[in-house]
């Protein structure tokens, strides 16, 4: 049975297979039934961006450059902003990176969030160099707060927000500093790339995924105006901007919320696909679904419910009227009417089902591969040697669909929505999203 | 000893004795060390005074205890020193700190100047127009920023530095030079001096107190650093037990009474010896942990207090002792 099945699923291969595929998708885009349509609209909004953006690469690579790239040096004092909790183990390489990433004038700021380790002591040993200033907090006030305590003591014309356990490579500051040539530009996000790719085949497939959903889908997001979030993990902000703004507020969400306030008040965001920082990622499964549960539920009470006003053009724009359509269709509405039709379709025809979802299989497998090389070719991440994975990509995504459809359920029904990133006696004095 | 050192040490003995048996530290800012142990004297026999104490407590004539630590100037010596904050980066200690405020609701934060306040006196925050009405409930205060006037610095932890009235030189507070000034106490050894009017000095009195078989502190002290040794190089165990009267007013005379009465329960190589006037220690060479719970089972009697004393390796002498003293003390 299982091998009969097998059997079918590499005759796909085949070239007497292969060869039907244009009849096949043409049946596709002419067929009445909505659920074709729907997929065919899926992939699409998933291939085409990278494919154009390999276009646009290949025949006018200049356009994917930062605007003001060739403005005269200019060397302003960036501070480095990290705020931690507990972090004794990676706070010294986070900050020792920074400081040797090549940048001149530089100063590091790490507010420690009222550690119960050694992180202050570790972090202390650094500032002697005269370029690091350590702030222990009295009391834990989250990461948005101590954020904001850096950004006061920070006098830097521009921050970089960053991670207690990240890494900074050499050159990202020039690169994301070329941005703000433009005055419209308020902020700039890093290229987060995965530092612990290689530890198990969890890190593996989330070094694919960043390479998509974060490195390429930020490339073509930024050229068109589109960029709904700043990691919090590597972005650059214009001080000026963040101080106008009063920083981060208090609560869940904090990076994309500081995203979406930046762009209600008009200023542009970049990605600097240059400018690498390496961070670690979740190395268990269980851990991975509760990270991506947790930004799942921000993303609803963020976007939908504290930011929710974007959508209206006549207010805050059309880019940010796109980017809200954009995010509701593929991340609220599609799953579960993609959800919806698998129910549908098992029920209306059961006996074609394994076979459809077989033919699917391949469409999804060699778009993915398409996505993946467009990736690869365009900022060398992933290396080729991980495409094997492609085959078995989808069954990694799928459960994190799942606890994602889960989180956005819980979080619409509000349940359950504290969360113990923020302290208690913060919680109960802000707003509810 | 010379017989003039021997008078003059019989005299400082006497004073201490009038002086209610102890010669405690006077603080006295223009005497040379900061500090007298007795005012009426000249200014150049203070410093004479100071060495005989020192010299007394090292012949156990005198008991030493820490009283207080003084720092001085690593150059000249001097204690008129000025202890301040100064900025890491320049050294200057024009600093100024100022408190930073945290709006709990939209996670502000800023100097305490940038919150401007209402008619109530409450404080506005600039951000969210909320008002900030209790410390700790919806606002606190995450620390303390120092900025510096002379070169716009700004850190959380100062630098600690000392400025020297005397030579004008400053120093970074980890250089100071530590001075530990101690109040010094008659010791029974001292109280048999005076009674019979001169210092033990004979070959058998320098290893025993006159009269009983209990050894001298600095004597024992060494004891025990010889067993110490022994059993670092042979790993040959030793025993060490603190005892003292029941008697919470115990005097000399109990002592000398509880050791005549310990000594024949001993083996030949046990060792009685001094720690100060209530507490005597004994020493056993060659005895291990159930040799010593043996021992201790025979010295126990109703008027003595007893413990045994571990010494472990890297444990300091002294300081162990002083713990070992207030487990046998009520
Ligand atoms: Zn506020
Ligand atoms: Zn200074
Ligand atoms: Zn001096």
């Amino acid at each position: 049975m299982i091998s009969g099945y097998l059997d079918y699923l590499f005759s796909y291969l085949e070239w007497g297979t292969l060869s039907q595929m244009p009849r096949v998708l043409g049946m596709m885009l002419t067929s009445a039934d909505p659920y074709f349509w729907l997929l065919f609209l899926i992939m699409l909004r998933m291939t085409l961006p990278a494919v154009v953006l390999w276009g646009v690469n290949l025949l006018r690579p200049a356009a994917l450059l930062p605007p003001g790239a060739e403005a005269a040096p200019r060397l302003p004092l960036v501070s480095v902003l990290i705020a931690g909790r507990n972090v004794a183990e990676t706070i010294v390489p986070t900050i020792r990176s920074a400081l040797s990433c090549g940048y001149p004038n530089l100063e590091v700021i790490f507010v420690d969030d009222h550690s119960s380790d050694d992180s202050v002591l570790q972090a202390r040993t650094l500032e002697r160099t005269g370029r690091v200033r350590v702030f222990g907090a009295d009391a834990h006030t989250g990461k948005p707060g101590s954020l904001n305590v850096a950004m006061a003591l920070a006098r830097g014309e521009y921050l970089f927000v960053l991670d207690a356990d990240s890494e900074v490579q050499h050159g990202a500051i020039p690169s994301m500093l070329a941005h703000f040539g433009d005055p419209k530009v308020g902020a700039v996000a890093a290229n987060l790339r995965v530092r612990n790719a290689l530890e198990n085949w969890i890190t593996r497939f989330q070094e694919c995924e960043y390479a998509l959903n974060v490195s390429v889908s930020r490339l073509w997001r930024g050229k068109l105006g589109l960029l709904s979030i700043l990691p919090g993990a590597g972005s650059m902000f214009r001080a000026s901007a963040l101080r106008a703004m009063g920083g981060y507020d208090s609560g869940l969400g904090d990076d994309t919320d500081l995203t979406l306030r930046l762009r209600k008040l008009g200023w542009r965001l970049g990605f600097a696909p240059d400018a690498v920082v390496w961070t670690d990622v979740p190395n268990t499964f269980s851990w991975l679904l509760r990270q991506r549960s947790r930004w799942t539920r921000n993303m609803v009470k963020i976007r939908l419910h504290k930011h929710g006003d974007l959508y209206h053009p006549g207010r805050f724009g059309l880019s940010n009227a796109m980017v809200f359509a954009d995010l509701f269709l593929l991340r609220v509405l599609l799953p579960f009417l993609a959800l919806a039709g698998v129910v549908v379709y098992t029920a209306m025809e059961p006996l074609a089902h394994p076979l459809m979802l077989t033919g699917l299989y391949w469409v999804v497998i060699f778009l993915l591969l398409a996505r993946l090389l467009v990736a690869h070719d365009l900022l060398r991440t992933p290396g080729l040697a991980r495409l094997w994975l492609v085959p078995f990509y989808p069954f990694y995504r799928l459960p994190i669909r799942v606890a994602e459809g889960i989180s956005i359920l819980r979080e619409l029904l509000r349940i359950q929505l504290w969360h113990p990133y923020v302290p208690r006696r913060i919680w109960e004095r802000i707003p509810h999203w | 000893m010379i017989e003039v050192d021997q008078k003059r040490y019989i005299d400082v003995l006497r004073r201490s004795q009038s002086s209610g048996g102890e010669m405690r530290p006077i603080w006295n800012p223009r005497s040379d060390r900061g500090y007298v142990y007795d005012s009426a004297l000249e200014h150049q026999e203070h410093e004479m005074l100071w060495r005989d104490l020192k010299n007394l407590a090292d012949l156990d004539y005198l008991e030493q205890d820490f009283f207080n630590r003084l720092t001085r100037c690593p150059s000249c010596g001097s204690h008129h020193l000025s202890v301040r904050e100064v900025c890491v980066s320049c050294h200057g200690p024009n600093l100024h700190s100022v408190p930073l405020l945290h709006h709990f609701r939209c996670g502000y934060v800023g100097p305490i100047h940038a919150y401007g306040k209402d008619d109530h006196g409450h404080r506005i925050c600039p951000k969210c127009h909320g008002t900030l009405e209790h410390l700790g409930t919806d606002h606190d205060h995450p620390g303390e920023n120092w900025s510096c006037r002379s070169c716009e610095s700004s850190f959380q932890v100062p630098d600690v530095e000392a400025l020297c009235l005397s030579c004008g030189t400053t120093h970074a507070g980890a250089n100071l030079v530590h001075e530990d000034v101690f109040s010094f106490r008659l010791s029974s050894l001292g109280a048999a001096a005076l009674r019979h009017g001169r210092l033990f000095d004979s070959d058998q009195e320098q290893l025993v107190e006159e009269g009983t078989p209990i050894y001298r502190r600095s004597i024992f002290l060494s004891l025990i650093e010889d067993e110490r040794r022994r059993r670092r190089r042979y790993a040959i165990p030793f025993g060490l037990v603190i005892v003292r009267p029941d008697a919470e007013d115990a005097d000399d005379e109990d002592v000398f009474a509880m050791a005549r009465r310990l000594a024949p329960k001993l083996r030949d190589s046990d060792k009685i010896g001094r720690l100060d006037r209530a507490h005597l220690l004994l020493l056993f060479p060659s005895t291990d942990a159930a040799g010593i719970e043996i021992a201790l089972s025979r010295l126990i009697s109703p008027d003595l207090r007893s413990a045994a004393v571990a010494v472990r390796e890297g444990d300091d002498t002294v300081a162990l002792l002083a713990a070992a003293r207030a487990r046998v003390t009520r």
